[in-house]
């Protein structure tokens, strides 16, 4: 009798705990009205409440809720996070309606039908013409807007005046091209008895050194792919040049990951000039108020043209998205004159919109110029449906050619095989 | 009689069953489906979003085409090799220290046994510190005492190594208390019965220690050789397979393919592979080190 009423309790006890999990699964997630008609809407950012974006986003999302009645649930999700986050949301059917995601995610969302175009929405959208046409670009893929840039991060080019003066160079003067960067990278450079390099003359990543070359192909008048074929371009008289460009700078770097930024050279005494992300590099003066006066800046350093390499941060809106119109007017508040200008004020960070580069450059000139310079002129990586693999191959053709294993024309021969063959 | 008796049982089990059925249930889910669920989308060209179409043995023949596939099975077995041996034996040689008079003392026992407790990431973090070639601790020791400095991590030839190293570092511990449990469950009288026949300390420890160390030899290798083979967290946070895929290992090569390119399908058959590789490796283990007359 006693193991009856055991195993009835027990039993009871698993339904009742079965029935309580569901009901939690589905409460969390509803984005639907509450009693009262209020609208609810779900927006995801990337980073977490207290980094330097945190603040002012918060504010705004309370602003908007008082403003227009509309319950914001929002959620910060770390970094590393953020694409498993996302893929298990959109597995399960549970995406929020607006998410931010980087450059680099950009094209793989689109390939996974993640996010959806806003054409219809932008062309009556008055923010169109203050945005920078080059961060309006970075979020279009074949004609269509798939995302609205609001926070450009672009690399800029960076160097230590105090150590020019040392080499003898004119300290207010970065080189003007690239013989001439070459020749003061030369200069720069300091080696041990062995010979190697413990002083960078130029900061060139031996590892995740696309961000360079994507920066100098460019500069070089070219692309490694063919954007309007969706095909690889790897082997061109430019590519082979630029490759032998940046294997001729490796010469003059300290070996570091561009992956790991708090190593790279430049913030750790260990480099005389190179590309940084504008991030790394304000964060390092903000705490090292120091070295303020020791470093120098320009947006680039050109080839036959000007270009720089910017990462963005994009509002889209997601394809589980309830109710478009909400989602759309979230994206276009939090990316309204008010709320960039009250996050440039209130974080520092730049935008992507003509209406407050200057309340931003006015900050800290020196810096804020070159970056919005940078911005304006910016590019990210080619829009192509196979982005990720292409920067795997073109990460590892660099590689290869500078630790020897192949010539500069072997390594991007090897890149455009194996492009090729996830292209078919 | 004999049959009231068996209901009688199966009743009583009943509950029994009962009550270890929250752990099948999980078992069931999170474990047993998803083995065979990986070993049908082997099949698929599945993306995790859009499409699983059966492709066949398509994803089997790629992969014996795919050098980086290929180059991280070698680093696996090197990995594995050059970590779980030299883990075992110098596991196996502090816990003979621990177990004497030399260095009996329970701070010591905490103090190797603390790499294990620390989570892999942590250490990984650390470790790239120790090994940065521009400011590492490594390479200001080297300096100071007027040597050579190393790239380490940035190395093609010093990448694999250096993992391994740090690999050994945190398996020392963990070998060396089950090793010491095992130690303690080994019979004193032994020792005096060989004493008493005059047996050196040598002879002592490969005629009744090994021996008697077998059970716990044997749990360590096999649980060993599963760990090395999914070494991932290190790899991932300290090299990401480079420089030049020399420490890329096959579930760094599965992490790529079904999470950085969407290649699930391609992905699963990759961890049929590893699946297929740990069972025959632990069958002849199991073989081997199973006592004579068993």
């Amino acid at each position: 009798m006693k193991k009856r009423r055991l195993f009835a309790f027990s039993t009871a006890l698993l339904m009742v705990l079965s029935m309580a999990s569901c009901n939690s699964g589905s409460s969390v997630n509803s984005k639907e009205n509450d009693s009262e008609g209020q609208k609810t809407i779900e927006v995801w950012s990337r980073g977490n409440e207290t980094d330097s974006h945190g603040p002012s986003l918060v504010k705004a999302f309370k602003d908007y809720e008082k403003e227009n009645n509309v319950k914001v649930k929002y959620q910060f999700i770390p970094h590393d996070d953020a694409p498993t986050k996302w893929n298990a949301a959109f597995a399960s059917s549970t995406a929020p309606d607006v998410m931010d995601i980087g450059i680099v995610h950009m094209m793989e969302r689109i390939n996974l039908k993640h996010i959806v175009p806003l054409n219809d929405y932008v062309e009556n959208w008055e923010g169109k013409d203050d945005i920078y046409p080059s961060m309006l670009d970075l979020g279009t893929y074949k004609d269509n807007i798939y995302a609205i840039a609001h926070f450009p991060d672009p690399q800029i080019f960076a160097y230590r005046k105090d150590k020019f003066e040392e080499a003898g160079l004119d300290p207010n003067s970065p080189p003007e091209d690239w013989d001439q960067m070459l020749e003061y990278a030369e200069k720069l450079t300091v080696k041990d008895d062995n010979g190697k390099v413990t002083f960078a003359g130029f900061t060139m990543p031996t590892q995740a050194a696309r961000f360079v070359a994507n920066i100098m192909i460019r500069q070089n008048g070219s692309l490694f792919v063919d954007e309007e074929n969706n095909t690889p371009n790897m082997v061109t008289k430019e590519a082979i040049e630029t490759f032998e460009y940046m294997n001729e700078l490796h010469k003059y770097t300290t070996v570091f990951d561009n992956n790991k930024t708090d190593t790279h050279p430049l913030i750790n005494d260990s480099g005389a000039m190179g590309y940084i992300p504008n991030g790394v590099l304000s964060n390092y003066l903000k705490n090292n108020p120091d070295m303020k006066d020791k470093f120098g800046f320009a947006s680039n350093v050109p080839g036959k043209e000007s270009a720089a390499w910017c990462g963005v941060w994009f509002y889209t809106m997601t394809s589980q998205a309830d109710d478009k119109d909400l989602a759309w007017d979230m994206i276009s508040y939090l990316t309204s004159t008010d709320v960039l200008t009250n996050r440039v004020e209130e974080s520092g960070l730049p935008a992507t919109f003509k209406s407050v580069s200057d309340n931003f450059i006015e900050k800290n000139p020196e810096i804020n110029k070159a970056i919005m310079d940078a911005v304006e002129i910016g590019a990210g990586n080619p829009k192509v449906s196979w982005a990720t693999v292409y920067e795997q191959e073109l990460d590892a053709a660099l590689e290869s050619m500078f630790y020897g294993e192949k010539s500069p024309e072997e390594a991007l021969e090897t890149a455009q095989e194996n492009l090729l063959k996830e292209t078919k | 009689m004999t049959h009231k008796h068996k209901t009688k049982s199966i009743g009583y089990d009943k509950v029994a069953y009962f009550f270890i059925l929250p752990f099948f249930l999980i078992f069931t889910y999170f474990y047993f489906i998803p083995t065979f669920k990986v070993i049908m989308d082997s099949f698929t060209n599945y993306d995790m979003f859009t499409t699983r179409d059966f492709i066949g043995l398509k994803n089997y023949i790629e992969l014996f085409k795919d050098d980086i596939f290929i180059k991280s099975m070698g680093n696996t077995f090197i990995y594995t090799i050059f970590t779980l041996f030299p883990t075992l034996i110098i596991g196996l040689l502090i816990a003979l220290l621990a177990n004497s008079t030399i260095i009996k003392t329970k701070i010591c026992r905490t103090l190797i046994f603390m790499p294990h407790v620390v989570s892999m990431v942590a250490v990984s973090m650390i470790w790239i510190f120790l090994y940065d070639p521009t400011n590492g601790v490594f390479n200001q020791i080297l300096k100071a005492l007027g040597l050579p400095t190393f790239d380490f991590l940035m190395d093609p030839n010093m990448a694999l190594p250096c993992l391994i190293v740090m690999g050994i570092w945190k398996g020392v511990g963990y070998n060396m208390i089950i090793f010491l449990s095992g130690l303690k469950s080994i019979p004193e009288h032994y020792y005096e019965a060989a004493k008493l026949d005059g047996s050196s300390s040598i002879n002592t420890f490969f005629k009744i220690t090994l021996p008697l160390l077998s059970p716990t030899t044997s749990f360590l290798l096999i649980t060993g050789l599963i760990g090395s083979f999914n070494v991932f967290d290190q790899v991932n946070v300290m090299t990401n397979g480079g420089p030049l895929y020399r420490t890329t290992t096959i579930v760094h090569q599965i992490y790529t393919a079904g999470f950085s390119e969407y290649k699930l399908g391609y992905a699963s058959a990759m961890s049929v592979i590893l699946l297929i590789i740990i069972v025959i490796i632990t069958v002849i283990n199991f073989k081997l080190t199973q006592p004579k007359g068993e």
